[in-house]
């Protein structure tokens, strides 16, 4: 994994608040992160928060990330049980010109232009071929319900803040105390005990 | 250029050098998003650091980063532009080493040595500078500069009005020149801030000249023979080694005849990898002869990838062609490339490393914790144990690829191995 492309790959992202993406490091490693994607405007989307998980492998940037939508989506090319993505780029049309920023702009554009020829999940493919306007009610309906603020993701939530949710405190002080401690966790408990 | 004195053509460029700092942005290499150190150019015009495109390479059919062009042979190091890059972005370039000093496994064996060369040809050879901006043919200030595999590079309309197919350069073994070779529109633009009065003027020169030309070129039948390594040729029924590279050519793979270097040892005189020839470059080598110059003047002439210190003295020996699993898989699934069967194994593989990762992580966090899920893991244990049958194979292909080396004896071995517990 080049760990210095990366870190600047996440500079990147950072500094650039108008794409519409971003991302941010689940934990202390650079192999996972979770990315966000605004719903493209005039699509069933806009509006939404989509939350993506984000698994970087050791060969990357010669291996693709491997990403999948946490939040719900209804969309052709999306898994509407699993959250994976079927979209080119992260499969056999990756290059490692491509970065993480760029893969997150691609499924944002596979938001707004999908592609029910190469589906992920056959029901909502067909719902998108048959009966659109029924289809885009439905996936409206579920950024309504699912992609709002306040989304519950549970399963993208580094075990090291949960563990110290458990023991009583709040989210963000634990990610502070977190952080602060460089993601050591007994660290970060005795901090957050001595407030 | 030819005209004026070494000692203003050096002071020209330091000056220029301010005005072209601007471009550094077209010298970052798309791979490891750093200034590129080692310039590797391919047939399209895109570049990128040697070492990340050679990482970038598949097993079989290598497609460019950027434009998706396929090319077949590694390209040789661009003294030219690397000395270029080197000296017009110093300070930056002496940053990225510094940061990769500290964090880069490859530093030390596939940057550092590039580096040493670099600055070695810089300190020992007085014109390397004007050399990096010359034409190796009409020995002017290069105009759309374009490259052959070798590294050499020329203006586009040297190339044209010879119809060349191959690099001249001297000691050069002669890298091809593709036919629809595209502008290091990089180095041009550069080039156009550094010397602004010498290209426009050769510029429209040549514009004139060039309406000549295309009148010209049509009659010419467009030189389909000799030259270009046709892809049909090598087709028909060639023996395959996969993993392996050339380091005379850089044809990856090699297809046909392998030779190996038994002298040249990887990490012996800091030398990164082995040291293989494909049958064609055998054959050059032996009329030729790659002479007894340094390992630096090899490698000044485009010649060994890595830079690997090899002299006529060491023995080069025949390789038998020996099938492996790749070439089984290749052969059932006639219609797949290996990268398309490669990724189809892989997944079940990475499935399970993934699942192994998160068990980690839980594991060192839940350690004081209860046994209930312990019960839980060897379930899952059980269920990786079931798939690891398939995945182990595919798992250890990748675990060397990108980064399989153009001549890597250890490669072989491993190969050997997988195909002896195949069985
Ligand atoms: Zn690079
Ligand atoms: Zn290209
Ligand atoms: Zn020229
Ligand atoms: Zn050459
Ligand atoms: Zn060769
Ligand atoms: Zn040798």
């Amino acid at each position: 994994m080049d760990t210095n492309r990366l870190s600047k790959e996440l500079r990147e992202i950072a500094s650039d608040k108008a794409s519409g993406v971003s991302v941010e490091l689940v934990g202390d490693s650079l192999a996972h992160m979770r990315g966000t994607i605004t719903g493209p405007s005039e699509t069933p989307y806009q509006g939404g928060t989509f939350l993506v998980d984000i698994h970087i492998t050791n060969s990357y940037p010669f291996e693709p990330p491997k990403m999948k939508f946490l939040t719900k989506v209804w969309h052709p090319n999306v898994s509407s049980q699993s959250g994976a993505i079927c979209l080119d780029v992260l499969k056999d049309q990756w290059t490692p010109a491509l970065t993480i920023k760029t893969a997150l702009l691609s499924v944002q554009a596979l938001l707004a232009a999908a592609e029910p020829d190469d589906p992920q999940d056959a029901v909502v493919a067909k719902m998108y071929v048959s009966n659109r306007a029924q289809f885009d009610l439905q996936a409206k309906e579920w950024t309504e319900k699912y992609a709002k603020e306040g989304q519950k993701v549970e399963a993208a939530k580094d075990p090291k803040v949960v563990k110290l949710m458990e023991m009583g405190f709040g989210e963000q002080d634990a990610e502070r105390a977190l952080v602060k401690c460089n993601f050591n966790q007994e660290e970060a408990l005795e901090y957050l005990l001595a407030q | 250029m030819s005209e004026t004195a070494d000692g203003n053509v050096i002071d020209a460029v330091k000056t220029a050098t301010d005005n072209a700092k601007e471009n550094i942005k077209e010298f970052e290499c798309p791979i490891c998003l750093e200034l590129i150190l080692g310039a590797a150019i391919l047939p399209c015009g895109h570049l990128s650091c040697i070492y990340c495109c050679h990482c970038s390479m598949n097993l079989e059919n290598s497609h460019c980063f950027l434009c998706k062009k396929q090319y077949h042979a590694l390209p040789g190091l661009s003294t030219q532009l690397s000395l270029l890059i080197l000296s017009t972005f110093r300070e930056q370039f002496d940053e990225r080493l510094e940061r990769e000093r500290e964090s880069s496994e490859e530093y030390e064996k596939f940057l550092l040595p590039f580096v040493k060369f670099l600055k070695e040809e810089l300190k020992t050879n007085a014109s390397a500078l004007t050399e990096s901006v010359t034409c190796t043919k009409c020995k002017r200030i290069l105009v759309n500069p374009i490259a052959a595999t070798c590294g050499h590079l020329y203006c586009l309309n040297c190339v044209r009005r010879g119809n060349m197919k191959k690099c001249v350069f001297e000691n050069c073994y002669g890298g091809d020149i593709d036919k629809e070779a595209g502008v290091v529109k990089a180095m041009q633009h550069l080039l156009e801030k550094m010397y602004p009065l010498e290209i426009k003027e050769r510029m429209e020169k040549e514009e004139n000249e060039e309406i000549e030309e295309v009148v010209m070129m049509e009659n010419v039948p467009s030189g389909e023979e000799g030259g270009q390594r046709g892809e049909e040729d090598d087709e028909k029924e060639e023996e395959v080694h996969f993993g392996v590279g050339c380091d005379l050519c850089g044809s990856y793979p090699i297809k046909g005849e392998r030779y190996q270097c038994h002298d040249c040892k990887e990490d012996e005189n800091g030398c990164p990898l082995g040291f293989d020839l494909c049958g064609k470059c055998k054959e050059f080598d032996e009329k030729v002869g790659l002479n007894e110059t340094s390992a630096n003047a090899y490698a000044a002439a485009g010649r060994f990838r890595f830079l690997q210190n090899h002299t006529r003295e060491h023995r080069l020996v025949k390789v038998p062609f020996r099938e492996s699993f790749l070439h089984r898989l290749k052969a059932a699934n006639p219609q797949m490339s290996i990268e398309q069967i490669l990724r189809i194994i892989t997944i079940a593989g990475e499935e399970r490393e993934q699942g192994e990762e998160v068990q980690e992580e839980e594991e060192e966090e839940e350690e004081e914790e209860e046994e209930e899920e312990e019960e839980e893991e060897e379930e899952e244990e059980r269920e990786h144990e079931q798939e690891e049958g398939t995945s182990e194979e595919s798992e250890e292909v990748m675990g060397h690829f990108p980064s399989s080396s153009s001549s890597d004896v250890v490669n072989d071995e491993q190969q050997q191995q997988q195909e002896e517990q195949q069985r």
